[in-house]
């Protein structure tokens, strides 16, 4: 192989071996902002009655309907608000129950929440760990309220 | 209007048929359909004469043979040309560092490639990893951990076309 050819791939690699390195001291540092977490909760009742779907759903009401089965899906209540991590946000659900939303870490976009919802005596119904990208919603459902259940829609970020 | 007969013949798969009657491969009711089509048509009994042309031409050509002398000498031949023909160069049987990185091209290129998808992975490492992202957090929600209450089993699921993560609460139905 020539010189000059050797040379040529020598500098090559050497750009190469350059820029990855470079590459490496730029990276952004990580994405591990701590701040709070704007939370939207939607409470919905769902049954088997006449009522139709709550226009005030939105695009949920398309999503809900390809999931479930029922023939009425009135949104109750839609509160919203904020929590820093390792901090609970709380919210009254109908029949005496509450919500109680506890952000517990946030990176890239991803939120990791702590969900619990609690009958009225204080009993836990559920206590979830999920992950949200921002924008997203996770379903809990199956409190039961007057002839039909509720569907509690939360959607972090 | 004989080359349009002739072209839809053609067009229509009757060529091969043609082939097979030159050759006179075909019998009975099959001939006698190739002979009514051919009559009418001037293209295709012009086609026919060029298959038989062709047939002729090839029984005339004279095989190729060989002597047993010739037999004989062509394996050895063929053995002597290879022997005699320059041998590739030694190769070290163990290359420097340098001369496989740095002196041969491919290696070079592939150590390139290498170190992009090295830096290309680290990246995504440090960011977070779409790996993670792409494979179990495929709509943007996962349910990492669900329990219910003593009297409230859960269930969680997800219906097929829809992006709605579902953690479903059994409770027992109570007067509100």
């Amino acid at each position: 192989m020539g010189r000059s050819v050797r040379r040529r791939h020598g500098v090559f690699l050497s750009l190469v071996l350059l820029l990855a390195l470079g590459s490496l001291l730029t990276l952004p540092p990580l994405a591990t902002g701590q701040g709070a977490v704007p939370l939207k909760v939607q409470v919905i009742y769902a049954a088997n009655e006449a009522g139709g779907v709550d226009g005030r759903l939105g695009t949920l009401a398309a999503e809900l309907q390809k999931t479930f089965r029922y023939s009425k899906y009135e949104l109750l209540d839609s509160p919203q608000g904020s929590a820093a991590v390792n901090q609970g946000w709380r919210t009254g659900l109908p029949g005496d129950r509450s919500l109680e939303i506890t952000p517990t870490a946030i990176k890239d976009g991803e939120y990791t929440l702590t969900v619990r919802v609690q009958a009225s005596g204080g009993q836990a119904l559920v206590n979830t760990r999920v992950k949200l990208k921002a924008g997203r919603t996770v379903l809990v459902g199956g409190p039961t309220h007057q002839k039909g259940v509720l569907i509690i829609a939360i959607t972090a970020g | 209007m004989g080359a349009m007969a002739h072209w839809l013949h053609m067009s229509t798969g009757r060529g091969r048929r043609l082939a097979a009657y030159a050759a006179g491969d075909l019998a009975g009711p099959q001939r006698a359909r190739a002979e009514a089509a051919v009559s009418g048509c001037p293209g295709c009994r012009r086609e026919i004469e060029a298959h038989r042309r062709v047939a002729q031409t090839l029984r005339a050509t004279p095989r190729v043979t060989l002597t047993d002398a010739e037999a004989g000498a062509f394996w050895s031949g063929v053995e002597r040309r290879i022997e005699t023909r320059e041998r590739p160069h030694r190769i070290p049987a163990r290359p420097a560092l340098r001369e496989m990185l740095w002196d041969h091209p491919r290696l070079s290129l592939a150590s390139a490639a290498a170190a992009a998808v090295l830096v290309v992975g680290i990246t995504l490492t440090q960011m977070g990893g779409w790996l993670s992202s792409s494979n179990g957090f495929p709509n943007g929600v996962e349910v990492v951990s669900v329990e219910g209450g003593s009297d409230a089993p859960v269930m969680l699921f997800q219906m097929p076309g829809s992006s709605l993560k579902v953690i479903w609460v059994f409770e027992e139905p109570t007067a509100e």
